[in-house]
């Protein structure tokens, strides 16, 4: 045997390929821990708001109220077609209140449909205007000439009347109206449902199946003291 | 520094890295400044922080078109990161056994400068999301901050790795 050196441990073998995988091993583990302990889903920042109980309106006070959603029949109340060529209705709406007409949608006009949808919020804007909101000092656009809704004060024996019509090119169709006691209304949405008599009426049971003309709607009712933020939020 | 500490460190850079790569990185805060009452009639949760972690971005990337992109990001902002820690781990334990780090450390450091790339691309991302319009924001958070220091430790336990001799002592009966 020649007299070599020999070394005084047996040589050491090489590390394996499983070394390699220790880093991956150690940062799915954080990973997992981070995911199953305390990691937050991402977005959640933000706390949801719990939606108030509707409460009654109050005398005195000032409120903008709007129709956020009116359905009609699939015929007018005479039992005839809404429109010669089997369309459906162009519905549009106006609120009267102290037998004054405060509100309408007729350039709004939710054309062929049964149901309509508005919202409280709108800016009536011309590409000609574009110019005017650019250019400093120029045209205001602020969400208070943004509100697209009727504005009413609250006193008792107050009625607010509702006409809903189907715009007509030579005349518009009378689809129904209903007459609300202000005092009767609450904050947020009210539901109401044409009974047989062609009365407003909360209770769903009491809808007139196939009376014609209008058939339910819905009216907002958003306090106009509201901050602004609230209020745009509100009324969109 | 001894192969128990590089371990250590080892350890260490991989915890951060996986806390940078699944932590929140970065939450965008949008704003449309004076026009947010506009915005919010049109998007009603359009001012909605959104919070993003470093792997949930790369995964919004490739599921939302933006594949090459995401592939780059991916490959050098986790692929390469996790490769070069696997290397340096098994160069550590080859030196506890007396060995050299191996060959596979001399690819990592030669490739070293693009393990900055993953600095850059989280960097350029900052950059463009506040480069946004409006009043919209960005606030970074710690999971960036692990991931930079989980790179920075790599960087410092290469040039360990690099100062350690070719040649390992090795006990001979004749020495």
């Amino acid at each position: 045997m020649p007299d070599e050196p020999q070394p005084s441990e047996a040589p050491r073998s090489a590390p394996q390929f499983v070394f390699y995988l220790v880093p991956l091993v150690i940062v799915l583990a954080v990973g997992a821990l981070f995911l199953v302990g305390g990691g937050k889903s991402p977005g959640s920042a933000k706390d949801k708001e719990q939606p108030k109980p509707p409460a009654k309106v109050e005398v005195g006070h000032d409120y903008y109220v709007i129709v956020t959603l009116m359905e009609f029949h699939p015929h007018k109340t005479s039992g005839e077609k809404w429109d010669i060529r089997d369309s459906a209705p162009d519905i549009f709406y106006e609120l009267q209140w102290h037998d004054q007409t405060i509100f309408s949608t007729k350039n709004d006009v939710a054309k062929n449909a049964l149901i309509a949808h508005w919202i409280g919020l709108g800016a009536d804007i011309k590409i000609t205007d574009l110019g005017k909101i650019l250019m400093p000092g120029g045209k205001r656009l602020t969400p208070l000439n943004a509100v697209k809704a009727a504005l009413i004060s609250v006193e008792d024996d107050d009625e607010l009347v509702i006409r809903a019509f189907d715009k007509d090119p030579l005349s518009d169709d009378r689809a129904g109206q209903c007459a609300l006691r202000v005092t009767d209304l609450k904050h947020g949405d009210n539901e109401f449902f044409i009974d047989a008599n062609g009365s407003a009426t909360r209770d769903r049971g009491e809808l007139a199946k196939d009376r014609g003309g209008l058939k339910r709607l819905t009216l907002r009712v958003v306090d106009s003291s509201l901050p602004i933020e609230e209020l745009v939020k509100a009324l969109r | 520094m001894k192969p128990g500490q590089l371990q250590v460190l080892l350890a260490a850079a991989s915890v951060l890295l996986g806390l940078g790569l699944f932590a929140p990185c970065m939450t965008l805060h949008p704003s449309a400044g004076q026009l947010d009452w506009l915005m919010r009639i049109f998007d009603p949760d359009f001012e909605q922080p959104v919070t993003y972690s470093l792997l949930g971005g790369i995964r919004s990337m490739l599921t939302e078109g933006d594949v090459f992109v995401g592939v780059i990001v991916l490959l050098f902002s986790v692929v390469f990161p996790l490769w070069k820690l696997g290397v340096y781990w098994t160069a550590a334990v080859r030196l506890a056994r007396g060995l050299e780090p191996g060959a596979p450390v001399r690819w990592v450091n030669q490739l070293g400068k693009w393990s900055m790339l993953d600095v850059f691309v989280l960097a350029v991302l900052v950059i463009a999301v506040k480069g946004l319009p409006g009043d919209s924001k960005v606030v970074i958070e710690w999971g960036a901050a692990a991931f930079c220091a989980s790179v920075l430790l790599s960087i410092y336990i290469s040039l360990h790795i690099k100062e350690m001799p070719d040649e390992p002592e090795r006990i001979s009966v004749d020495s």
